[in-house]
Protein backbone atom coordinates (compact mmCIF):
# COMPACT_ATOMS: atom_id res chain seq x y z
CA UNK A 1 0.00 0.00 0.00
CA UNK A 2 0.92 3.79 -1.26
CA UNK A 3 0.93 6.32 1.19
CA UNK A 4 1.34 10.12 0.16
CA UNK A 5 1.70 12.53 3.10
CA UNK A 6 1.31 16.20 2.41
CA UNK A 7 1.58 18.87 4.69
CA UNK A 8 -1.35 21.34 5.25
CA UNK A 9 -1.05 24.60 3.72
CA UNK A 10 2.83 23.74 4.05
CA UNK A 11 4.10 27.65 4.44
CA UNK A 12 1.33 29.11 6.47
CA UNK A 13 1.84 26.26 8.89
CA UNK A 14 5.46 26.83 9.18
CA UNK A 15 4.54 30.11 10.24
CA UNK A 16 1.88 29.30 12.78
CA UNK A 17 4.54 26.82 14.36
CA UNK A 18 6.42 29.03 16.53
CA UNK A 19 3.71 31.61 16.53
CA UNK A 20 0.31 29.81 18.16
CA UNK A 21 -1.19 33.31 18.01
CA UNK A 22 -1.72 32.63 14.12
CA UNK A 23 -4.11 29.67 14.89
CA UNK A 24 -7.11 30.09 13.44
CA UNK A 25 -6.16 33.56 11.59
CA UNK A 26 -6.00 34.20 7.96
CA UNK A 27 -2.52 34.58 6.70
CA UNK A 28 -0.73 34.33 3.23
CA UNK A 29 3.16 34.13 1.98
CA UNK A 30 4.64 36.08 -0.57
CA UNK A 31 6.86 35.02 -3.25
CA UNK A 32 10.11 36.37 -3.84
CA UNK A 33 10.32 40.21 -3.82
CA UNK A 34 7.24 40.42 -1.63
CA UNK A 35 5.81 40.00 -5.16
CA UNK A 36 2.41 38.12 -4.88
CA UNK A 37 0.58 35.71 -2.36
CA UNK A 38 2.12 32.14 -2.65
CA UNK A 39 0.29 30.01 -0.07
CA UNK A 40 -2.65 30.54 1.82
CA UNK A 41 -3.73 29.49 5.10
CA UNK A 42 -7.51 27.87 4.78
CA UNK A 43 -8.95 31.24 6.28
CA UNK A 44 -7.44 33.40 3.67
CA UNK A 45 -9.07 30.97 1.12
CA UNK A 46 -12.19 31.36 2.45
CA UNK A 47 -11.68 35.01 2.32
CA UNK A 48 -11.95 34.56 -1.52
CA UNK A 49 -8.15 35.54 -1.46
CA UNK A 50 -6.53 34.28 -4.73
CA UNK A 51 -3.11 33.00 -5.27
CA UNK A 52 -1.14 35.41 -6.96
CA UNK A 53 -2.96 38.45 -5.67
CA UNK A 54 -0.53 41.19 -6.16
CA UNK A 55 0.80 42.22 -2.60
CA UNK A 56 -0.36 45.69 -2.61
CA UNK A 57 -3.93 44.93 -2.42
CA UNK A 58 -2.84 42.33 0.43
CA UNK A 59 -2.46 45.48 2.19
CA UNK A 60 -6.63 46.17 2.23
CA UNK A 61 -7.43 42.91 3.65
CA UNK A 62 -4.86 43.28 6.01
CA UNK A 63 -6.62 46.70 6.89
CA UNK A 64 -10.00 45.55 6.91
CA UNK A 65 -9.93 41.64 8.22
CA UNK A 66 -6.52 41.69 9.68
CA UNK A 67 -4.92 39.37 7.04
CA UNK A 68 -1.27 38.70 7.91
CA UNK A 69 1.50 38.76 5.05
CA UNK A 70 4.94 37.49 5.23
CA UNK A 71 7.82 37.32 3.01
CA UNK A 72 8.75 33.72 1.87
CA UNK A 73 11.30 32.13 4.63
CA UNK A 74 12.34 29.43 2.72
CA UNK A 75 15.49 28.58 5.46
CA UNK A 76 12.54 27.87 7.72
CA UNK A 77 10.15 26.11 5.28
CA UNK A 78 13.31 24.17 4.71
CA UNK A 79 14.48 23.15 7.26
CA UNK A 80 10.69 22.33 8.85
CA UNK A 81 10.46 19.96 5.75
CA UNK A 82 13.34 17.82 6.58
CA UNK A 83 12.24 17.80 10.31
CA UNK A 84 8.70 16.36 8.82
CA UNK A 85 10.21 13.66 6.62
CA UNK A 86 12.74 12.31 9.79
CA UNK A 87 9.44 12.16 11.44
CA UNK A 88 8.60 10.08 9.09
CA UNK A 89 11.78 8.19 8.67
CA UNK A 90 11.62 7.46 11.97
CA UNK A 91 8.34 5.20 11.48
CA UNK A 92 8.62 3.90 7.46
CA UNK A 93 11.99 2.29 6.01
CA UNK A 94 10.62 3.53 2.14
CA UNK A 95 9.66 7.37 1.74
CA UNK A 96 9.94 9.31 -1.24
CA UNK A 97 10.59 12.98 -0.71
CA UNK A 98 8.25 13.92 -3.47
CA UNK A 99 8.36 17.82 -2.77
CA UNK A 100 9.02 20.54 -0.28
CA UNK A 101 5.72 19.11 1.46
CA UNK A 102 5.09 16.02 -0.29
CA UNK A 103 6.13 12.85 0.79
CA UNK A 104 5.33 9.21 -0.61
CA UNK A 105 5.78 6.05 1.72
CA UNK A 106 5.17 2.64 1.16
CA UNK A 107 3.03 1.00 4.29
CA UNK A 108 2.81 -2.23 3.25
CA UNK A 109 3.76 -4.81 6.17
CA UNK A 110 2.91 -2.31 8.68
CA UNK A 111 -0.21 -3.39 9.75
CA UNK A 112 1.11 -5.84 12.02
CA UNK A 113 2.32 -3.11 14.01
CA UNK A 114 -0.44 -1.99 14.80
CA UNK A 115 -4.69 -2.90 14.48
CA UNK A 116 -4.27 -2.24 10.59
CA UNK A 117 -2.89 0.06 8.16
CA UNK A 118 -5.36 2.94 8.48
CA UNK A 119 -3.97 3.12 12.62
CA UNK A 120 -0.72 3.34 11.45
CA UNK A 121 -1.30 6.23 9.01
CA UNK A 122 -2.91 7.60 12.25
CA UNK A 123 -0.30 7.44 14.03
CA UNK A 124 2.58 8.95 11.64
CA UNK A 125 -0.16 12.24 11.47
CA UNK A 126 -0.15 12.39 15.09
CA UNK A 127 3.93 11.72 15.37
CA UNK A 128 4.72 14.35 12.51
CA UNK A 129 2.13 16.91 14.42
CA UNK A 130 3.41 16.64 17.44
CA UNK A 131 7.32 16.51 16.64
CA UNK A 132 7.00 19.43 14.16
CA UNK A 133 3.78 21.17 14.71
CA UNK A 134 2.66 20.74 10.89
CA UNK A 135 -0.07 19.37 10.30
CA UNK A 136 -0.83 16.38 7.36
CA UNK A 137 -3.06 14.86 5.18
CA UNK A 138 -2.55 11.36 4.33
CA UNK A 139 -4.17 9.28 1.28
CA UNK A 140 -3.64 5.78 1.41
CA UNK A 141 -4.25 3.04 -1.64
CA UNK A 142 -2.48 0.86 -4.13
CA UNK A 143 -1.13 2.62 -6.05
CA UNK A 144 0.39 6.17 -6.07
CA UNK A 145 -2.27 7.77 -8.32
CA UNK A 146 -4.99 6.83 -6.19
CA UNK A 147 -3.06 7.81 -2.94
CA UNK A 148 -3.00 10.92 -4.35
CA UNK A 149 -6.89 10.75 -5.44
CA UNK A 150 -7.34 9.47 -1.69
CA UNK A 151 -5.23 12.38 -0.11
CA UNK A 152 -7.60 14.85 -1.49
CA UNK A 153 -10.62 13.39 -0.36
CA UNK A 154 -9.35 13.52 3.24
CA UNK A 155 -8.44 17.49 2.27
CA UNK A 156 -11.72 18.10 0.94
CA UNK A 157 -14.03 16.32 3.76
CA UNK A 158 -12.84 17.27 7.01
CA UNK A 159 -15.03 14.37 8.55
CA UNK A 160 -12.35 12.35 7.19
CA UNK A 161 -9.94 14.12 10.45
CA UNK A 162 -7.19 14.37 7.21
CA UNK A 163 -6.57 10.23 6.94
CA UNK A 164 -8.49 8.55 3.55
CA UNK A 165 -7.84 5.15 2.96
CA UNK A 166 -8.87 3.75 -0.70
CA UNK A 167 -9.19 -0.20 -0.80
CA UNK A 168 -12.28 -2.05 -2.49
CA UNK A 169 -13.15 -1.96 -5.98
CA UNK A 170 -16.27 0.00 -4.50
CA UNK A 171 -14.09 2.33 -2.97
CA UNK A 172 -12.50 3.26 -5.74
CA UNK A 173 -15.17 3.85 -8.08
CA UNK A 174 -17.13 6.29 -5.02
CA UNK A 175 -13.56 7.91 -5.35
CA UNK A 176 -13.30 8.91 -8.73
CA UNK A 177 -17.04 9.65 -9.27
CA UNK A 178 -16.97 12.93 -10.20
CA UNK A 179 -13.28 13.84 -9.71
CA UNK A 180 -11.67 15.99 -12.02
CA UNK A 181 -9.13 14.40 -14.85
CA UNK A 182 -6.94 17.50 -14.55
CA UNK A 183 -6.97 16.93 -10.46
CA UNK A 184 -5.44 13.47 -11.37
CA UNK A 185 -1.43 13.12 -10.39
CA UNK A 186 0.90 13.29 -13.51
CA UNK A 187 -1.75 14.12 -16.14
CA UNK A 188 -0.72 17.03 -18.80
CA UNK A 189 -2.64 19.88 -20.14
CA UNK A 190 -2.93 18.12 -23.33
CA UNK A 191 -4.13 14.70 -22.37
CA UNK A 192 -6.75 16.68 -20.21
CA UNK A 193 -8.30 18.70 -23.07
CA UNK A 194 -8.19 15.43 -25.76
CA UNK A 195 -10.06 12.99 -22.98
CA UNK A 196 -12.46 16.06 -22.76
CA UNK A 197 -12.84 15.77 -26.19
CA UNK A 198 -13.18 12.57 -26.27
CA UNK A 199 -16.25 12.63 -23.81
CA UNK A 200 -14.73 11.64 -20.44
CA UNK A 201 -16.24 13.76 -17.90
CA UNK A 202 -14.30 12.49 -14.92
CA UNK A 203 -12.25 10.34 -13.76
CA UNK A 204 -14.14 7.29 -13.18
CA UNK A 205 -15.17 7.50 -16.65
CA UNK A 206 -11.73 7.53 -17.67
CA UNK A 207 -10.73 4.73 -15.78
CA UNK A 208 -13.69 2.55 -17.47
CA UNK A 209 -11.93 2.55 -20.84
CA UNK A 210 -10.72 -0.04 -22.64
CA UNK A 211 -6.83 -0.66 -22.89
CA UNK A 212 -7.33 -0.86 -26.33
CA UNK A 213 -8.98 1.98 -26.77
CA UNK A 214 -6.69 3.88 -24.33
CA UNK A 215 -3.63 2.48 -25.82
CA UNK A 216 -4.85 3.83 -29.16
CA UNK A 217 -5.02 7.33 -27.86
CA UNK A 218 -2.21 7.83 -25.71
CA UNK A 219 0.53 7.17 -24.82
CA UNK A 220 2.19 4.43 -22.51
CA UNK A 221 1.57 6.66 -20.21
CA UNK A 222 -2.13 7.30 -20.58
CA UNK A 223 -2.28 3.41 -20.17
CA UNK A 224 0.37 3.46 -16.84
CA UNK A 225 -2.51 5.99 -15.78
CA UNK A 226 -5.39 4.02 -16.58
CA UNK A 227 -4.28 1.18 -14.51
CA UNK A 228 -2.53 3.26 -12.05
CA UNK A 229 -6.53 3.89 -11.30
CA UNK A 230 -7.79 0.61 -11.61
CA UNK A 231 -5.45 -0.47 -9.16
CA UNK A 232 -2.69 -2.10 -10.50
CA UNK A 233 0.46 -0.59 -9.48
CA UNK A 234 3.19 0.95 -12.30
CA UNK A 235 4.66 3.16 -10.58
CA UNK A 236 7.08 2.22 -7.16
CA UNK A 237 8.71 4.84 -5.22
CA UNK A 238 11.63 6.34 -6.72
CA UNK A 239 14.13 5.92 -3.85
CA UNK A 240 17.27 7.24 -5.48
CA UNK A 241 16.81 10.77 -6.22
CA UNK A 242 18.36 11.52 -9.77
CA UNK A 243 21.62 13.32 -9.83
CA UNK A 244 20.36 17.26 -11.04
CA UNK A 245 20.42 18.26 -14.09
CA UNK A 246 21.27 21.74 -13.89
CA UNK A 247 21.08 23.84 -11.15
CA UNK A 248 19.80 27.17 -11.19
CA UNK A 249 19.90 30.43 -8.95
CA UNK A 250 17.64 33.44 -10.37
CA UNK A 251 16.50 36.23 -8.36
CA UNK A 252 14.12 39.49 -9.74
CA UNK A 253 16.08 42.64 -8.40
CA UNK A 254 14.57 44.73 -5.48
CA UNK A 255 14.40 47.49 -7.68
CA UNK A 256 15.00 47.90 -11.68
CA UNK A 257 18.60 48.63 -11.83
CA UNK A 258 20.32 49.86 -14.94
CA UNK A 259 23.48 49.78 -13.68
CA UNK A 260 26.53 46.95 -13.98
CA UNK A 261 27.81 46.86 -11.12
CA UNK A 262 24.60 46.07 -9.53
CA UNK A 263 24.15 43.08 -12.03
CA UNK A 264 27.86 42.16 -11.51
CA UNK A 265 27.55 41.98 -7.81
CA UNK A 266 24.19 40.19 -7.80
CA UNK A 267 25.48 37.87 -10.54
CA UNK A 268 28.36 37.13 -8.61
CA UNK A 269 26.56 36.04 -5.45
CA UNK A 270 24.14 33.62 -7.69
CA UNK A 271 27.37 32.15 -9.29
CA UNK A 272 29.03 31.70 -5.96
CA UNK A 273 25.48 30.33 -4.74
CA UNK A 274 25.31 27.90 -7.84
CA UNK A 275 29.31 27.01 -7.16
CA UNK A 276 28.10 26.16 -3.37
CA UNK A 277 24.89 24.11 -4.50
CA UNK A 278 27.77 21.71 -6.68
CA UNK A 279 30.05 21.25 -4.11
CA UNK A 280 27.02 20.03 -1.87
CA UNK A 281 26.17 17.62 -4.13
CA UNK A 282 29.46 16.51 -5.45
CA UNK A 283 29.15 17.71 -9.21
CA UNK A 284 31.22 19.94 -11.04
CA UNK A 285 29.46 21.53 -14.44
CA UNK A 286 30.81 21.91 -17.91
CA UNK A 287 28.17 24.51 -18.91
CA UNK A 288 27.17 27.76 -17.89
CA UNK A 289 24.07 29.79 -19.19
CA UNK A 290 23.41 33.32 -17.90
CA UNK A 291 20.36 34.99 -18.85
CA UNK A 292 19.40 38.77 -18.04
CA UNK A 293 16.10 40.80 -18.65
CA UNK A 294 14.30 43.65 -18.49
CA UNK A 295 10.46 43.81 -17.12
CA UNK A 296 7.96 42.94 -19.64
CA UNK A 297 5.15 44.64 -18.25
CA UNK A 298 6.64 48.20 -18.08
CA UNK A 299 5.42 48.96 -21.82
CA UNK A 300 7.40 51.94 -21.69
CA UNK A 301 10.47 50.51 -21.44
CA UNK A 302 12.48 49.10 -24.04
CA UNK A 303 12.38 45.52 -23.51
CA UNK A 304 15.12 42.96 -23.57
CA UNK A 305 15.74 39.25 -23.18
CA UNK A 306 19.31 37.90 -23.14
CA UNK A 307 20.57 34.61 -22.96
CA UNK A 308 24.04 32.96 -23.74
CA UNK A 309 25.29 29.69 -23.23
CA UNK A 310 29.09 29.04 -22.99
CA UNK A 311 31.25 25.54 -22.22
CA UNK A 312 33.60 26.08 -19.06
CA UNK A 313 37.15 25.70 -19.63
CA UNK A 314 36.97 23.04 -17.65
CA UNK A 315 34.12 21.27 -15.49
CA UNK A 316 34.42 22.72 -12.35
CA UNK A 317 32.54 24.09 -8.76
CA UNK A 318 35.47 26.23 -7.65
CA UNK A 319 33.82 29.62 -7.23
CA UNK A 320 36.14 32.06 -8.43
CA UNK A 321 36.11 30.46 -11.97
CA UNK A 322 32.40 29.68 -12.02
CA UNK A 323 32.19 33.98 -10.57
CA UNK A 324 34.69 34.86 -13.99
CA UNK A 325 32.87 32.92 -16.40
CA UNK A 326 29.67 34.44 -15.32
CA UNK A 327 31.19 38.03 -15.73
CA UNK A 328 32.82 37.42 -19.02
CA UNK A 329 29.37 36.11 -20.14
CA UNK A 330 27.71 39.18 -19.10
CA UNK A 331 29.55 41.66 -20.50
CA UNK A 332 28.96 40.09 -23.82
CA UNK A 333 24.94 40.45 -23.12
CA UNK A 334 25.20 44.00 -21.58
CA UNK A 335 23.36 46.62 -22.83
CA UNK A 336 23.16 50.18 -20.95
CA UNK A 337 20.36 52.11 -20.84
CA UNK A 338 17.95 49.30 -20.12
CA UNK A 339 16.20 48.77 -16.65
CA UNK A 340 16.78 45.13 -15.65
CA UNK A 341 14.82 43.18 -13.92
CA UNK A 342 16.16 40.28 -12.92
CA UNK A 343 19.76 37.75 -13.87
CA UNK A 344 20.41 34.50 -13.31
CA UNK A 345 23.28 31.84 -13.53
CA UNK A 346 22.45 28.26 -14.53
CA UNK A 347 25.01 25.73 -14.47
CA UNK A 348 24.21 22.46 -16.19
CA UNK A 349 26.25 19.15 -18.22
CA UNK A 350 27.01 18.17 -14.75
CA UNK A 351 29.00 15.14 -13.88
CA UNK A 352 29.98 13.49 -10.29
CA UNK A 353 33.32 15.36 -9.06
CA UNK A 354 35.47 12.05 -9.32
CA UNK A 355 34.82 11.57 -12.83
CA UNK A 356 36.85 14.94 -13.25
CA UNK A 357 39.05 14.05 -16.43
CA UNK A 358 42.48 14.07 -16.04
CA UNK A 359 42.85 18.10 -16.99
CA UNK A 360 45.67 20.14 -18.69
CA UNK A 361 46.76 21.99 -15.74
CA UNK A 362 48.18 19.46 -12.86
CA UNK A 363 45.95 18.16 -9.93
CA UNK A 364 47.95 20.26 -7.48
CA UNK A 365 45.70 23.14 -8.67
CA UNK A 366 42.63 20.88 -8.35
CA UNK A 367 43.58 20.05 -4.61
CA UNK A 368 44.23 23.34 -3.85
CA UNK A 369 40.71 24.86 -5.15
CA UNK A 370 39.66 21.82 -3.41
CA UNK A 371 41.10 22.49 -0.22
CA UNK A 372 39.87 26.32 -0.40
CA UNK A 373 36.35 25.43 -1.51
CA UNK A 374 36.19 22.96 1.47
CA UNK A 375 37.44 25.85 3.88
CA UNK A 376 35.23 28.53 2.88
CA UNK A 377 32.07 25.71 3.24
CA UNK A 378 33.12 24.81 6.69
CA UNK A 379 33.30 28.56 7.66
CA UNK A 380 30.30 29.46 6.15
CA UNK A 381 28.76 26.49 7.29
CA UNK A 382 30.06 27.70 11.14
CA UNK A 383 29.51 31.08 11.05
CA UNK A 384 26.46 32.13 8.73
CA UNK A 385 25.65 32.00 4.84
CA UNK A 386 28.56 34.07 2.90
CA UNK A 387 30.80 35.02 6.22
CA UNK A 388 33.99 34.42 3.86
CA UNK A 389 33.01 35.30 0.26
CA UNK A 390 34.96 35.98 -2.79
CA UNK A 391 35.13 40.14 -3.04
CA UNK A 392 33.25 40.64 -6.60
CA UNK A 393 29.65 39.37 -4.55
CA UNK A 394 30.68 42.73 -2.80
CA UNK A 395 29.07 44.45 -0.09
CA UNK A 396 26.58 46.82 -1.66
CA UNK A 397 23.67 44.19 -1.82
CA UNK A 398 21.58 47.17 -3.66
CA UNK A 399 19.94 43.91 -5.58
CA UNK A 400 19.09 42.32 -2.52
CA UNK A 401 14.98 40.99 -2.73
CA UNK A 402 13.00 42.90 -1.07
CA UNK A 403 12.20 40.87 2.34
CA UNK A 404 10.24 43.34 4.33
CA UNK A 405 8.09 40.61 6.24
CA UNK A 406 10.36 38.27 7.04
CA UNK A 407 9.76 35.92 9.98
CA UNK A 408 12.68 34.66 12.24
CA UNK A 409 14.49 31.52 11.39
CA UNK A 410 13.57 30.22 13.91
CA UNK A 411 15.33 26.99 13.64
CA UNK A 412 18.39 27.80 12.11
CA UNK A 413 19.72 31.16 13.72
CA UNK A 414 20.68 31.91 17.10
CA UNK A 415 19.33 35.21 17.13
CA UNK A 416 15.75 34.33 15.34
CA UNK A 417 15.06 31.68 18.45
CA UNK A 418 11.88 32.26 20.20
CA UNK A 419 12.23 33.49 23.86
CA UNK A 420 10.43 32.15 26.55
CA UNK A 421 9.95 34.30 29.96
CA UNK A 422 10.29 32.63 33.25
CA UNK B 1 72.22 -0.62 13.80
CA UNK B 2 71.42 1.84 11.16
CA UNK B 3 68.34 4.37 11.96
CA UNK B 4 67.63 5.56 9.07
CA UNK B 5 66.31 1.59 8.03
CA UNK B 6 64.06 1.62 10.91
CA UNK B 7 60.31 1.19 9.71
CA UNK B 8 57.56 0.83 12.36
CA UNK B 9 54.72 -1.76 12.32
CA UNK B 10 51.32 -1.58 13.86
CA UNK B 11 50.34 -4.71 15.34
CA UNK B 12 45.91 -4.69 14.70
CA UNK B 13 45.66 -7.76 18.04
CA UNK B 14 42.32 -8.81 16.56
CA UNK B 15 44.02 -10.01 12.95
CA UNK B 16 46.99 -10.76 14.59
CA UNK B 17 48.45 -8.62 11.14
CA UNK B 18 50.88 -6.03 10.87
CA UNK B 19 51.25 -3.34 8.87
CA UNK B 20 53.55 -0.88 8.18
CA UNK B 21 52.83 3.09 9.91
CA UNK B 22 52.20 5.69 7.09
CA UNK B 23 54.45 8.80 8.03
CA UNK B 24 52.71 11.03 9.73
CA UNK B 25 53.73 14.88 9.80
CA UNK B 26 54.55 15.28 13.26
CA UNK B 27 56.99 17.41 14.51
CA UNK B 28 58.59 15.10 16.60
CA UNK B 29 58.84 12.77 13.84
CA UNK B 30 58.06 10.13 15.49
CA UNK B 31 54.23 8.70 15.18
CA UNK B 32 51.72 9.25 17.77
CA UNK B 33 51.03 6.09 20.00
CA UNK B 34 47.75 7.39 20.57
CA UNK B 35 47.10 7.01 16.75
CA UNK B 36 45.34 3.56 16.86
CA UNK B 37 43.16 4.86 20.05
CA UNK B 38 41.04 7.50 18.46
CA UNK B 39 37.48 7.46 18.82
CA UNK B 40 36.38 11.01 17.31
CA UNK B 41 35.60 13.80 19.59
CA UNK B 42 32.26 13.77 21.91
CA UNK B 43 29.37 15.46 21.04
CA UNK B 44 27.42 17.42 22.82
CA UNK B 45 24.50 17.12 20.10
CA UNK B 46 24.24 13.39 21.09
CA UNK B 47 24.60 13.81 24.22
CA UNK B 48 21.33 16.72 24.47
CA UNK B 49 19.54 15.78 21.78
CA UNK B 50 17.34 12.58 21.24
CA UNK B 51 15.44 13.61 18.49
CA UNK B 52 16.90 16.03 16.12
CA UNK B 53 13.71 16.40 14.20
CA UNK B 54 11.61 17.16 17.21
CA UNK B 55 14.13 19.24 19.26
CA UNK B 56 13.99 23.17 19.24
CA UNK B 57 16.02 25.25 20.59
CA UNK B 58 14.45 28.87 22.69
CA UNK B 59 16.56 32.05 25.54
CA UNK B 60 15.33 32.10 28.74
CA UNK B 61 14.07 35.29 29.63
CA UNK B 62 13.38 36.31 33.57
CA UNK B 63 13.41 34.95 37.16
CA UNK B 64 10.97 33.62 37.92
CA UNK B 65 12.44 29.48 37.19
CA UNK B 66 15.70 30.14 39.34
CA UNK B 67 14.82 28.11 42.12
CA UNK B 68 14.81 25.35 38.91
CA UNK B 69 17.74 26.19 38.11
CA UNK B 70 16.90 27.53 35.13
CA UNK B 71 18.63 31.84 34.64
CA UNK B 72 18.26 34.50 32.27
CA UNK B 73 19.72 33.95 29.48
CA UNK B 74 19.78 30.02 29.52
CA UNK B 75 19.89 28.22 26.34
CA UNK B 76 16.64 25.76 26.67
CA UNK B 77 16.57 22.40 24.99
CA UNK B 78 13.00 21.43 24.20
CA UNK B 79 12.07 18.22 23.13
CA UNK B 80 8.27 18.17 21.71
CA UNK B 81 8.04 14.44 21.38
CA UNK B 82 7.93 13.78 24.84
CA UNK B 83 5.12 13.73 26.91
CA UNK B 84 4.89 15.82 30.23
CA UNK B 85 5.19 14.64 33.40
CA UNK B 86 4.17 15.83 36.52
CA UNK B 87 6.63 17.89 38.08
CA UNK B 88 8.48 18.46 33.83
CA UNK B 89 9.37 21.77 33.36
CA UNK B 90 7.98 22.84 29.85
CA UNK B 91 7.37 25.23 27.65
CA UNK B 92 4.27 26.48 27.14
CA UNK B 93 2.16 29.00 24.95
CA UNK B 94 -0.11 31.34 26.85
CA UNK B 95 -2.13 34.62 25.96
CA UNK B 96 0.42 35.29 23.65
CA UNK B 97 3.39 34.51 25.63
CA UNK B 98 5.86 31.88 25.73
CA UNK B 99 6.41 30.67 29.39
CA UNK B 100 8.79 28.37 30.87
CA UNK B 101 7.21 26.56 34.01
CA UNK B 102 6.87 23.26 36.15
CA UNK B 103 3.53 21.50 34.40
CA UNK B 104 1.94 20.26 37.48
CA UNK B 105 -1.29 17.91 37.25
CA UNK B 106 -4.20 18.91 39.64
CA UNK B 107 -6.69 16.22 39.51
CA UNK B 108 -7.76 16.24 35.89
CA UNK B 109 -6.27 20.09 35.25
CA UNK B 110 -3.21 21.47 34.46
CA UNK B 111 -1.23 24.17 36.47
CA UNK B 112 1.97 25.93 35.44
CA UNK B 113 3.86 26.71 38.65
CA UNK B 114 6.69 28.92 39.16
CA UNK B 115 9.76 27.93 41.19
CA UNK B 116 8.92 31.58 43.17
CA UNK B 117 6.84 32.21 45.39
CA UNK B 118 7.07 35.61 44.31
CA UNK B 119 4.94 34.58 40.88
CA UNK B 120 1.32 33.06 40.72
CA UNK B 121 0.38 29.87 39.22
CA UNK B 122 -0.97 29.62 35.73
CA UNK B 123 -4.23 28.02 35.38
CA UNK B 124 -5.25 27.85 31.99
CA UNK B 125 -9.08 28.01 31.68
CA UNK B 126 -10.87 26.45 28.88
CA UNK B 127 -11.60 29.73 27.10
CA UNK B 128 -7.87 31.14 26.96
CA UNK B 129 -5.64 30.84 24.30
CA UNK B 130 -3.00 28.34 25.68
CA UNK B 131 -0.67 25.53 24.08
CA UNK B 132 1.95 23.48 25.02
CA UNK B 133 4.81 23.07 23.26
CA UNK B 134 7.02 20.73 24.43
CA UNK B 135 9.19 19.35 27.75
CA UNK B 136 12.64 21.50 29.02
CA UNK B 137 15.50 18.38 28.69
CA UNK B 138 18.42 20.44 29.44
CA UNK B 139 19.16 24.12 29.71
CA UNK B 140 22.81 25.43 28.61
CA UNK B 141 24.37 28.37 31.11
CA UNK B 142 27.32 30.27 30.04
CA UNK B 143 29.63 31.65 32.35
CA UNK B 144 31.47 34.07 30.00
CA UNK B 145 29.35 35.91 27.44
CA UNK B 146 29.95 34.32 24.09
CA UNK B 147 25.43 32.99 24.31
CA UNK B 148 24.89 36.68 24.69
CA UNK B 149 26.78 37.60 22.15
CA UNK B 150 25.11 34.92 19.53
CA UNK B 151 21.78 35.79 21.03
CA UNK B 152 22.51 39.39 19.30
CA UNK B 153 23.17 37.86 16.17
CA UNK B 154 26.91 37.97 16.37
CA UNK B 155 29.35 35.01 14.80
Amino acid sequence: MFGIIDCNNFYASCQRAFDPSLEGKPIVVLSNNDGCVIARSNEAKALGIEMGTPAFQIATYTKSVGVQAFSSNYTLYGDMSDRVVAAIASMVDRYEVYSIDECFVDLSGYEHYTKDIYEYAWMIKERIRRWTGIPVSIGIATTKTLAKVANRRAKKNPAYGGLYMIQSKTEIERALDGFDIGDLWGIGRQYVRKLKEFGCKDALHFAQQSEAWVAKNMTVQGLRLLKELNGQPCYDLELIPDRKKAICTARSFGELTQSKDVVREALANYAANCAKKLRKEGSIANLMTIFLHTNQYREQDRQYYGHKTIHLPKATSFTPDLIHSAHQVLDMLWQDGLNFKKVGCIVSGLQPEEHRQAQLFTDIDWEKEQKAMRALDTVNGWYGKDTVKVAAQGFGRKWKMLQERLSPCYTTRWSDLITAKC
Amino acid sequence: MNWASVEFFHLNTQTKEFYPLSPLPIAAGFPSPADDHREGILSLSELLIEHTASTVFAWASGRSMEGAGIYDGDLLIIDRAKTPKDGDIVIAFVNGEWTVKFYKKQGKAVALVSASQYYEPILPQPDDEWQLFGVVTFTVRDHGNRLAYKRKGGL
